[in-house]
């Protein structure tokens, strides 16, 4: 059977890759080590699946279709489109896990989850990012799920923790043998495209650390719906961070690190959830 | 209010010829969307006040970036329509 491994959440703001060149040292600096230490712990996992959850950045999703959840069920997904990210990815394509995706899909059809699915899905900034920094020196297959956090309305607080649990579940529920990790990516807190653009809400940021600390489910879901009501857009992303969470059995979070980071826009954060696999 | 066509001509702007469209033929890639007259005018003026309401802010975070504005120009164009609630909440 299928193993649940490791938890993890990770930034992915896009200026990481578009400003890189032009951060200060210390901004390199503390972007490489952290993510480095961040691929490391994943790699000591030996996954053999990476199951990333992510939003979409206006890339795979539109007006016309907006779903809450999207798995990729393909063998195979493109690589990002956006023009920042073709220095690092050009032309790549990344290898799926067309099983486990399908499993995934069907087991929250029957836990009445109702995700959308795609065959060919495009990977954004929002997992090449993390993926690119971890450095992989063979990249795993990863099975994408893609939130649509981009136009309101947003999947709750409260159903990302629930889809967290499923999301082990249905792992643990796979018949092959399978080591797999569970990767959350955005936040944490950031404004983009609106007039509080470049806000850092650093409250906002230790507040949801504390609550993946030490809160029960229930004070997470409702603490985070009233918090991201007040700070900026980019918050919305925290939802990756629940999900990881709740497939972590809403135990075991440790910050690998955090730093409100203007040159990014964000305020950066790197956790692991520990739990006996 | 989302404005789906609005926000349709700037997502398609996202392509490899974007700027150059934008740059070069703006007038012709605003006629190919129905937009309302206010909208068409706020897009030949570079009317930001009035394309915030409609424009979802990472479209419009595109939108900035493809006119040419850096963080620093896109924050201080933005900035420029913040209420004072926001001011309040972003200032503490």
């Amino acid at each position: 059977m299928a193993k649940l491994v490791g938890s993890f959440a990770a930034s992915h703001a896009p200026n990481i890759a578009r400003s890189w060149d032009s951060f200060k040292d210390e901004t390199r600096e503390w972007l490489t080590t952290r993510y480095d230490e961040l691929g490391k712990r994943v790699k000591a996992l030996e996954p053999d699946v990476l199951v990333i959850h992510s939003n979409d950045h206006w890339i795979n999703f539109f007006l016309e279709n907006m779903p809450a959840f999207l798995i990729g069920v393909g063998e195979e997904h493109d690589g990002p489109p956006e023009p920042f990210m073709q220095p690092i990815f050009k032309g790549c394509t990344f290898p799926g896990h067309a099983g486990l995706g399908s499993h995934l899909l069907e087991y929250a059809m029957g836990a009445d989850f109702d995700p959308a699915y795609s065959h060919r899905i495009k990977i954004d900034h929002g997992i090449g990012i993390p993926l690119w920094r971890m450095g992989f020196e063979t990249l795993p297959p990863v099975v994408p799920v893609f939130l649509n956090l981009m136009e309101q309305p947003f999947p709750t607080p409260k159903r990302c923790l629930a889809w967290g649990h499923m999301i082990r579940d249905a792992i643990e529920a796979y018949p092959e043998d399978l080591r797999v990790v569970v990767l959350g990516t955005g936040g944490l807190s950031h404004s983009i495209g609106e007039t509080t653009m470049g806000w850092i809400d650093e409250p906002f940021d230790k507040a949801c650390m504390e609550l993946f600390a030490s809160a029960p489910d229930e004070k997470i879901a409702s603490e985070l719906s009233r918090m991201l009501k007040e700070t900026g857009n980019g918050g919305a992303e925290v939802r990756s961070w629940s999900i990881a969470h709740g497939a972590a059995g809403g135990k075991g979070f440790e910050m690998i690190d955090y730093i409100p980071m203007p040159e990014t826009l964000i305020g950066c954060g790197l956790a692991e959830w520990k739990f006996a696999a | 209010m989302t404005d789906y066509w609005a926000n349709k001509l700037v997502f398609e702007l996202q392509g490899p010829d974007g700027k150059d469209l934008w740059t070069n033929h703006r007038a012709e890639v605003i006629a190919r969307y129905p937009l309302s007259p206010e909208i068409e005018q706020a897009f030949l003026n570079d009317d930001i006040g009035t394309l915030i309401p409609v424009i979802n802010p990472y479209l419009m975070r595109f939108f900035l970036l493809m006119l040419g504005y850096d963080d620093a120009k896109s924050i201080e164009v933005l900035e420029s329509f913040q209420t004072e609630e926001e001011r309040k909440r972003v200032n503490g």
